[in-house]
């Protein structure tokens, strides 16, 4: 039987992993919360763990270049006392180092060479400029023009389709050419590989899952 | 007197639905779920029983095969009920009005089946002409009669050449006569009421008045302030459609007349005058006849009033049999997040979520 579990995400392309991940797992997910950026995730944490005390949730944020304090705040907004059924996780800067921990499957969607992709992407301090300067070198016309900023627009910190090209390799389906035949998209599994949080993060959802199959 | 509940079965989008209505209430679904569509069925009562009966209020939908739904079996009939409650008497009297048609008889014309009028439970009536006849239970047509639904298109309000319609045009067609037709001194008093709420989301619009030019027809003159020291009229011509749109939402719901139907009162208008919208409708329910309000919306930000009540939610979901209808805190999965603190957008947006990851595709 599936369970179906509440997932709360700051935006589309982290709705898209997270989706990946229960899949991945054999969690369904029940309904997509949040969406309204990190701040507005985090404000409503303490709803989300009252929650949490009686159905299934997956909460995903991304750290991206906050503080190191950020951590201790939800702590506190969560609480010791963690529910059982929540699983928070949180990608060490933002999910785009778990796309990137894909390496082979990242660089085919790409167009670019392996070994231009970091080994250790859980360590790339900013990982959106990351994979829009991975971008830059991208041999398909169509990949630049999506992640990459105008040129002469400083303040544009990534391309005006970023979030939605990502998705297409995360997402089946998402794709326009048609042609995103599920071995050539993000493959959570592979990606846990180089990624100690992206595996830790898989390993807290099927703990999640272990908890639902007894609990019933 | 107020609709206490709809029942639609075979209509439009609706296999079978029965809701129950509150004072206000808000409708929210994804696209073409039938939100619209069940506030047609409203106005198609308020037809049946004020604007040429049943025929004509068929006949102005297209024929029956298109206010009949698509997930319907075969060709069964349409049926309409409201439950309408007059809290004027003590106890309060329920009345109840049912309508249904079929084609049928040699010539296959849409032809009543059913039309039964109760009170409190009690039938007494079987035919709407003698409804009509009968004064006691003429108030039932009356108020059906008095339902007004409301959705402004600032560019028919600005040309109403293009319309050629009758009276009383939702659109806003005739909008203008109809703010011209009104006794002086209701009229001035809405106007001072508009002007006064209108300046919040226009800082620039410091008066506003109803004029008619040389061949009598009625205008709207807003004075905006600018750097001139006496400021500039200005025309419905110049007015912004926000502009148009949010005087025609103020003026419908100061109007006279029974249930209002907004549909999307959110359209053109900025987030902030957006949120007000709920308690506006609250605020002029406030006056002895309370007027019931029911709103269609898109809308987040409309929902993020805090002072709306999930029961006054009401979730249209698409099926393949039939878009169903769901009061916020029917279901309980739903009451619990509500109660854990997670607000009425945010659940809303989660339990009705349009699969846009297509729309990504769009211009590709």
């Amino acid at each position: 039987m599936v369970a179906y579990v509440r997932m709360s995400v700051q935006g589309n392309l982290d709705k898209a992993v997270g989706q990946r991940l229960l899949a991945t797992v054999g969690l369904e997910c029940w309904g997509v919360f949040g969406l309204n950026g990190k701040e507005g995730l985090i404000e409503r944490l303490p709803a989300y763990c009252r929650s949490a005390r009686r159905d299934p949730w997956f909460i995903l944020i991304d750290f991206d270049r906050d503080a190191p304090c950020a951590p201790t705040r939800i702590e506190q907004l969560v609480g010791t006392e963690r529910p059982d059924l929540l699983a928070l996780r949180i990608a060490v800067r933002a999910v785009e180092s778990w796309l990137m921990a894909d390496k082979d499957r990242f660089a085919t969607f790409l167009g670019i060479k392996r070994s231009a992709i970091p080994d250790l992407p859980d360590e790339v301090q900013a990982p959106t400029e990351a994979v829009v300067n991975l971008a830059r070198e991208s041999k398909h016309r169509r990949i630049r023009e999506a992640l990459v900023p105008e040129p002469g627009r400083r303040k544009a910190r990534r391309g005006p389709l970023y979030s939605q090209c990502l998705t297409s390799f995360v997402l089946p389906g998402t794709l326009a050419s048609g042609s995103d035949s599920p071995r050539d998209l993000w493959d959570p599994e592979v990606a846990a590989g180089a990624s100690p949080s992206l595996r830790s993060c898989l390993e807290a959802l099927r703990g999640l899952r272990t908890r639902l199959e007894r609990g019933r | 007197m107020r609709l206490a509940r709809l029942k639609l079965t075979n209509w439009r989008n609706f296999v079978s639905v029965d809701v129950s209505l509150p004072l206000r209430a808000f409708l929210v679904g994804p696209n073409a779920s039938g939100k619209s569509n069940f506030l047609d069925a409203l106005r198609f009562l308020r037809d049946v029983a004020c604007a040429g009966g049943l025929r004509e209020a068929v006949r102005r939908r297209g024929g029956l095969q298109r206010v009949r739904c698509l997930a319907a079996a075969r060709q069964p009939a349409v049926a309409l009920e409201a439950e309408i409650v007059d809290h004027r008497t003590a106890p309060p009297t329920t009345w109840s009005y049912t309508l249904e048609f079929n084609r049928g008889g040699q010539t296959k014309t849409v032809q009543i089946t059913t039309e039964v009028v109760r009170r409190d439970g009690v039938l007494t009536m079987t035919h709407l002409e003698q409804v009509a006849a009968n004064k006691e239970f003429r108030q039932v047509a009356d108020f059906l009669g008095l339902i007004k639904y409301y959705h402004i298109v600032p560019q028919l309000v600005r040309d109403p050449e293009r319309y050629v319609g009758g009276r009383d045009d939702p659109f806003g067609g005739d909008f203008l006569e109809r703010v011209a037709g009104t006794t002086k001194k209701k009229l001035d008093s809405r106007l001072r009421r508009i002007e006064k709420a209108l300046r919040v989301a226009v800082p620039q619009l410091s008066e506003l008045k109803l004029e008619r030019d040389a061949a009598g027809r009625p205008h709207l003159r807003g004075k905006y302030q600018h750097w001139r020291a006496q400021g500039a009229w200005q025309t419905e011509h110049d007015f912004s459609d926000g502009t148009l749109r949010l005087l025609g939402l103020l003026w419908s719901l100061l109007d006279d007349g029974g249930p209002l139907l907004l549909e999307e009162p959110e359209l053109s208008l900025h987030t902030a005058v957006v949120r007000r919208i709920p308690s506006m409708i609250a605020a002029v329910q406030r006056r002895a006849e309370k007027r019931q309000v029911i709103v269609s919306t898109h809308s987040l930000d409309l929902l993020r009033d805090e002072d709306i009540s999930p029961d006054e939610v009401f979730v249209f979901r698409p099926t393949e049999a039939g878009t169903k209808v769901e009061v916020l805190c029917d279901r309980s999965e739903v009451q619990l997040l509500l109660e854990d603190g997670i607000p009425i957008p945010e659940v809303v947006s989660a339990i009705t979520p349009p699969n846009t990851e297509q729309l990504a595709l769009f211009g590709e």
